[in-house]
């Protein structure tokens, strides 16, 4: 055996050692042996600094500080390469005139340039270096130390299962910590660090402490008043966090101030806001925005708003553009937000009351009715109740049309592109002669673009013929071979088709729908019905070998191909090369043969034989690689239940059956627990063969005859899934192919018959068993009811227990055809029988009067 | 005539390309092409066998819960030539009959009245007990009866339930539904069975637009030579005397009486119980689907003022009453609307789908949870605590949050659940074994995404104890066949264990079959301008809940006879649970269960 190299050091080969001045150019992790190294490159890096300096010579003339800027700069760039801007802080880092604090800002920078590109381990090493260099300043070892902090805390919140652990958390308040004990920090650092650290201990619930690390930057000595501020609002945002209302109130209430900038006085007095709405109410709220901070009336009127008082929201939102437009010079920017603000919110009213509120106010304000009457048609309004109003859509269009001719009529103006969507919202609204009129004035208007114009023709030609389909296929079919495009270009041909016949739908001229559809549908390429004989072989094989190796498998004839592409996407739907039996499927880059399988039936049941090639197949049968399995639906005639087979390959692959009904007197569940259906795999050097084995036990009383037709697919999730019957989704009954019966001679069902009897006997006797049989328990005193079994039961048990005898391994032809018509099926079927005798008995003995 | 010519040969080649792009359909039309002659000959040789004389039509008694399509051109083989119709019932339960009528010639015009029924000693049930119904045939995708999924061809079964059986028309030529508008300026008929591709372009809207059914059964055309099934539901009022009633459903052609088919109903001396669960008899079933309609939906749908809203969302709560629903959902949390519903008699305690007011933190791949969530979570169970205490004056309540989320999503939100546990709020999720790996401690209810029988998946959440398990998705709704949606949502589950029925989805406004991708529209019944319209599959689903609340019966007056001391009604009493224990759930005959359970709850009460 070949012995590992690193055998004893690093499990992943070390890097590259040629140096670009780039110390992480591969990735930091998972190198699990990587911290000394780590550690001895940093040291490298600094006591190396001659060797360095030669590596990259500064140009005489940079300065550290220019050398740094330059680096940040190339640092910002997400598009940089790693190394460049490596080297450019090492070049900074070697200038002549580098103090010790342009050296700490260099690692401080290289530090968090690796925690951008998501480097932590260098990072957190270059970080962890700035905050301990020789003669770095407070600050910047306060910026390191946060940066890092940071960075951890972030990490406890990545990943699936983050809340699995705290440590990202723990480090970064151990590192809040240490930035409090450093000697020479500003209270403002001081009281930010006790702000981190609270976050970090209300992130792992710690409430009391959290408390308690801001009551401490509250009391450090020698605060300012705005450090002071700074403190009580840090205890005041985090009571607020808490949901401690009462406690947080008075303390934003010290803070607030009229004087102070907007900002934060918006800030404090939205706190105050939030939890006097919280504490007392609605009411309050609005008091207090009102009487005590007037100041912002668009907060007022948006709180009125999202109360639900959209009366006085209205009226708030109308004084506030009164004042506006009292203004000498006016801000239209932001009387529009306000207008704006004020459709939204009439958007999901009904059309009479949004047209009350927002027709008035468009004319009060004419210079803003362009771009209202836009904002109305694009998202989110769209998205509103009105918004799919037909009268709402006309009144809109009507004023874009105008505003849309005003602006062409403006000297030097460049004419508006129509967009179409006035014509689409007509159609949908169900509008026949105003969306003509749309589709005219689209085809009228030179600037309307040539994809448009086509849609307007189309359109048109649907409105005009007025559900005359014939004609309505005619003129839509000229009208594309017009156009080079669509003359030729099959998938937009085929998408103008259907966009038409939509359009038909939505004017509900269901005729002209259905054939512009149907136009569409003749382009697809026909999908037959596939069909594979399932004949009855005598001495069929009976294993998965047998079959392998069986003449009717070699018979081509005899083999149907899992070859027409899985779905419905439009362009292989159009594309011959796709659903042809063209009986060679490519997928990218080269052939592959096709999964095959074949049908029989004998005495036992029916079989299906599945052959997959792989070259893979014996990597498959060991475990190390995988193919997909099969999805099989098998329904015994159409309007029969289906049962679909979920089929994994083996080694770990099991069947399941999802069946569509439950066992009644003409149904039978497949079950591989009820010995009704067996699946079976072997592995060859060439694929997988796969055998599936349908007992008539099933299907006792739909037995075929020749030309019954079995509806039957295969889908095989394997090369983009392929399928037999071209299957567009899963379960796609109209897809199913069909397997048809032969050589079903009455020699051949016969055996069949002769096959079945035994089975159907033991059913039957199982019923007359006294371990809970269904016919005797009705002769038990205690438990059954011996008046309905003698009026009942005994003339029937008696009738088909006679036939019992003659099921003999020797019995004869005609016995065989005796039993099986006058005994087989209800014996398979005598639980369901009885229990329709016994309901027709209590039924009338209830009914009857006992 | 050259025009008509024209006209005839495209919409030959229509239809042509219509029933190519049918194969179900297409193999249906070739069966009742070739069945109508031999239907003809069975029907004539039954009369015949039955000593009966030649009759221009003809009745067959049928189960109304089966498996069995039953087509225009399906011979009733369950059927019984001319026979009464048999009902049981107990006071106050809503219980069904059928029957196929089969006529040899084109019949217009023909009513069928029931008359009042007459009982014992002087009583009567008003013929309005009994609501005839015509079953619609009409066209759904190819996995129609049997399956959730999605198709593209069309195939005609039985599902709606129609007082005028001209609300669709079934266009067999063109392969198309369409729904009859009609209002004072007329009718017109929009096609309701387009390609979704279509279909998405439609402009139909069949709550806004004037469509709906009739209050009470209107003339039928029968076709000569085919069948047709008539769905015959009683409602026995509360406080019926028990006791046999006679009457009869007259059957006229043009008020011409052609035959009267004799009713038999026994109502049985008792009111049937809530549904409780088969392991728990302390406490209700819920029994629900998720989706449905809100009061606020019904405003949006029908545009119009709250009185009419109310009104209709008023009709909408009766009939999920009447078909056995518990709590209803998609229920607006708001005062008005758990007033309404408490109004009606659903049970608000507990409250499903209740609003957890915890905001959706979108860590749908897991994560940490910060601070400052975990406080709105906080926040938010304070307040759904303060809403529902204030409203229904409890916190008993079944909170949703998520949808079949993964060990992931389960990991980093379980701990605020916890806020919630403080109230006795239960928090709840559908979805597969993730919820259970990783929250099974914390979750309070859990739909299951499986089949109602997945013991196994169901046993765990049991043994953790105290909590709400249901099914969902195995089969979704959507498969019309009103036998396999009766055991699927009754029985079947409740043998299982099951305490809860939430099945996904209660959609009600999709009359289009085609117009969804992967799966069927999940409709349990259909919403149009004039209310419910139901459907076979919700009354199986009513069935279902009967069912349940027979067993339920049957268990509650055995736990009485078993601490009676009374060994006589101890040994009976085992002996129906014997019977229960016994079934075999998937393949039990679901009308020969009730009868059963029926007998030995009589035998029960006989020894009280």
């Amino acid at each position: 055996m070949k012995k590992s190299p690193y055998i004893g050091h690093s499990c992943i080969p070390p890097c590259m050692r040629t140096w670009h001045g780039h110390p992480a150019r591969g990735s930091w992790a998972g190198r699990p042996c990587h911290a000394a190294f780590c550690r001895s490159l940093a040291v490298l890096f600094l006591l190396a600094g001659a060797a360095l300096l030669h590596a990259a010579d500064p140009a005489p003339a940079e300065t550290a500080a220019d050398l740094i800027t330059a680096a940040q700069r190339l640092a910002r760039d997400r598009n940089s390469d790693p190394a460049a801007v490596s080297n450019a802080f090492v070049k900074a880092l070697s200038a002549a005139d580098a103090t010790a604090e342009n050296r700490a800002r260099v690692l401080l920078d290289l530090g968090q340039f690796y925690l951008g590109r998501n480097q932590a381990a260098a990072g957190h090493h270059f970080l962890e270096e700035a905050a301990s260099a020789a003669g770095a300043p407070a600050g910047l070892r306060v910026q390191a130390l946060r940066a890092r902090a940071d960075a951890r805390f972030r990490d406890n919140f990545k990943g699936a299962f983050a809340s699995y652990f705290t440590k990202g958390i723990d480090d970064a308040a151990e590192l809040h910590r240490r930035i409090i004990a450093l000697p020479d920090v500003s209270n403002g650092d001081k009281i930010a660090a006790y702000r981190d650290l609270a976050n970090c201990l209300l992130e792992k619930m710690d409430i009391a402490g959290a408390n308690d690390a801001l009551k401490k930057a509250a009391a450090l000595p020698g605060l300012t008043d705005e450090e002071r501020r700074t403190a009580i609002g840090n205890q005041a945002n985090a009571l607020y966090r808490q949901q401690e209302y009462g406690q947080a109130l008075p303390l934003y209430e010290s803070l607030w101030r009229a004087d102070l900038d907007n900002r934060p006085r918006q800030e404090i007095e939205g706190r105050i806001i939030a939890i006097t709405r919280r504490l007392k109410g609605e009411d309050a709220a609005i008091a207090l925005m009102r009487d005590k901070f007037p100041a912002d009336p668009m907060r007022l009127a948006n709180a009125c708003r999202d109360y639900g008082r959209t009366g006085e929201a209205l009226k708030l939102y109308d004084a506030i553009l009164a004042d506006e437009a009292a203004r000498e010079k006016p801000n239209t920017r932001w009387q529009a937000d306000v207008l704006r603000t004020v459709i939204n919110m009439m958007g999901d009213k009904s059309w009479p009351e949004f047209r009350k509120v927002v027709e008035p106010r468009l004319a009060k304000y004419p210079d803003l009715d362009a771009d209202m009457t836009r904002h109305m048609h694009n998202h989110p309004f769209v998205r509103s109740a009105v918004a799919g109003n037909a009268d709402f859509i006309k009144w809109r269009g009507e004023r874009q049309a105008r505003h849309d001719a005003a602006a062409a009529a403006l000297p030097g103006a460049r004419p508006a592109v129509p967009d179409g969507k006035q014509m689409e919202s007509l159609i949908r609204a169900r509008d026949a002669a105003a969306a003509l009129a749309q589709c005219k004035e689209l085809l009228s208007n030179t600037n309307t673009p040539p994809a448009l114009r086509m849609s307007a023709t189309l359109n048109r030609i649907v409105i005009e013929t007025r559900d005359r389909a014939a004609e309505a296929v005619r003129q839509v079919n000229a009208a594309l071979n017009a156009d080079a495009l669509l003359k030729t270009g099959r998938v937009q041909r085929a998408e103008a088709l259907l966009a038409s016949a939509r359009s038909a739908m939505s004017l509900e001229f269901f005729a002209t729908a259905r054939a512009l559809h149907a136009e569409r549908d003749k382009m697809l390429v026909p999908s037959d019905r596939p069909s594979l004989a399932c004949p009855f072989v005598a001495r069929a094989p009976k294993t998965v070998a047998e079959f392998r190796d069986s003449a009717h498998f070699r018979n081509d004839k005899n083999r149907a191909r899992v070859d027409r592409k899985y779905g419905d996407n439009l362009q292989f739907l159009l594309e011959t090369d796709a659903n042809i039996t063209g009986r060679q499927v490519t997928d990218g880059d080269g052939s592959l043969k096709s999964t095959e399988f074949t049908a029989l039936c004998d005495d036992e049941g029916v079989a299906i034989f599945l052959f997959a090639p792989t070259d893979k197949a014996r990597a498959i049968e060991a475990g190390f690689e995988g193919i997909g399995g099969y999805e099989i639906y098998l329904a015994a005639g159409p309007e029969d239940p289906y049962d679909c087979f979920l089929i994994d390959m083996p080694p770990d692959g099991g069947t399941t059956i999802f069946n569509t009904q439950y066992n009644n007197a003409g149904y039978r569940q497949l079950d591989p627990h009820k010995g009704n259906v067996s699946v079976t795999h072997r592995f060859y050097d060439d694929g997988i063969a796969t055998l599936i084995r349908v007992s008539w036990k099933a299907y006792f009383n739909r037995l075929p005859s020749d030309g019954t037709v079995w509806d039957f697919e295969v889908c095989h999730w394997d090369k983009g899934g392929r399928t037999w019957g071209g299957s567009k989704s899963v379960h796609h009954r109209s897809s199913f192919g069909a397997l048809v019966f032969a050589n079903l001679t009455p020699a051949n069902r016969l055996a069949i018959q002769r096959r079945l009897l035994p089975a159907a006997a033991r059913v039957y006797r199982n019923a007359l068993s006294s371990r809970n049989g269904y016919m005797e328990i009705w002769q038990d005193p205690e438990l059954g009811d011996q008046e309905f079994f003698h009026a009942v039961i005994e003339p029937l048990q008696t009738r088909l227990s006679s036939y019992l005898p003659r099921v003999r391994a020797d019995m004869s032809d005609a016995d065989v055809a005796e039993v099986f018509d006058n005994a087989a099926i209800e014996w398979m079927n005598i639980d369901y029988i009885v229990a329709r005798l016994r309901r027709d008995y209590l039924d009338a003995r209830r009914t009857g009067g006992r | 005539m050259r025009r008509f010519c024209i006209r005839a040969l495209v919409l030959a080649g229509l239809t042509t390309a219509a029933q190519a792009a049918n194969p179900v359909f297409e193999a249906q039309a070739a069966a009742a092409r070739r069945l109508q002659p031999v239907n003809r000959e069975r029907v004539t040789a039954d009369l015949k066998s039955a000593g009966l004389p030649a009759s221009p039509a003809v009745w067959y008694a049928v189960p109304a819960m089966s498996d069995t399509m039953r087509l225009a051109w399906s011979y009733p083989e369950d059927g019984r030539l001319n026979a009464d119709l048999n009902i049981v019932a107990a006071q106050d339960e809503f219980e069904p009959a059928s029957f196929q009528l089969y006529s040899f010639a084109d019949k217009r015009n023909v009513t069928l009245t029931p008359t009042l029924f007459k009982g014992e000693g002087g009583a009567t049930m008003p013929a309005a007990a009994l609501d005839i119904k015509v079953v619609k045939l009409w066209f759904q995708n190819g996995n129609g009866w049997l399956s959730y999924f999605a198709d593209v061809g069309l195939k005609l079964i039985p599902e709606l339930l129609l007082h005028d059986e001209n609300m669709i028309r079934v266009d067999m030529e063109g392969v198309a539904n369409y729904a009859r508008l009609k209002d004072a300026s007329g009718e017109r008929h929009v096609w309701i069975s387009a390609p979704r591709e279509l279909h998405e372009a439609t402009s139909f809207r069949p709550v806004a637009d004037p469509f709906e059914d009739a209050k009470t059964l209107q003339p039928v055309t029968l076709k000569g030579g085919e069948f047709k099934q008539f769905f015959a539901t009683l409602h026995v009022p509360a406080g019926q005397k028990p006791g046999i009633y006679k009457g009869a459903i007259t059957v006229a052609e043009g008020g011409k009486r052609l035959f009267d088919i004799p009713v038999a109903i026994r109502v049985l001396p008792f009111t049937l119980p809530n549904a409780r669960p088969y392991f728990d008899l302390d406490r209700e079933m819920i029994l629900s689907f998720m989706g449905g309609l809100s009061l606020s939906r019904i405003a949006d749908l029908h545009n119009c003022d709250h009185a009419t809203a109310l009104r209709k969302y008023d009709e909408y709560l009766a009939n999920l009453r009447n078909h056995g629903i518990t709590h209803p959902s998609g229920v607006d949390q708001t005062e008005e609307s758990l007033n309404i519903i408490r109004r009606h008699g659903f049970t608000t305690k507990p409250l499903i789908e209740a609003k957890s007011f915890a905001p959706w933190y979108g860590l749908n791949f897991g994560g940490r949870m910060s601070f400052d969530q975990m406080m709105t979570a906080r926040d938010g169970a304070r307040q759904c605590a303060e809403f529902y205490q204030r409203v229904l004056g409890h916190t008993d309540l079944l909170c949703g949050y998520g949808d079949e989320q993964g060990t992931a999503f389960v990991a980093t939100h379980r701990n605020f659940y916890k806020y919630y546990h403080d109230y006795g709020i239960r928090i709840g999720c559908a979805g597969h074994e993730a919820l259970l790996y990783k929250g099974g401690y914390t979750y309070g209810y859990y739909p299951m995404g499986g089949e109602p029988d997945a013991h196994e998946r169901i046993r765990p959440w049991n043994e953790i104890g105290d909590r709400y398990v249901g099914f969902y998705a195995s089969q979704h709704t959507g498969p019309e066949n009103p036998q396999f949606f009766r055991r699927q949502h009754g029985l079947l589950g409740y043998f299982s264990n099951l305490s809860l029925v939430y099945n996904y989805e209660f959609d009600l406004l999709n009359w289009n079959d085609l117009a969804t991708h992967t799966y069927k529209p999940m409709v349990v019944a259909m919403y149009n301008c004039g209310g419910i319209v139901d459907t076979l599959q919700w009354e199986g689903f009513r069935e279902g809940v009967d069912d349940m609340r027979y067993a339920t019966q049957l268990k509650l007056l055995a736990r009485d006879a078993v601490a009676s001391g009374d060994t006589g009604r101890k040994l009976t009493a085992n002996k129906a649970l014997q019977y229960l224990a016994l079934l075999n759930r998937t393949e039990m005959d679901l009308e020969v269960v009730r009868a059963e359970m029926i007998e030995h709850i009589l035998k029960l009460l006989a020894l009280q």
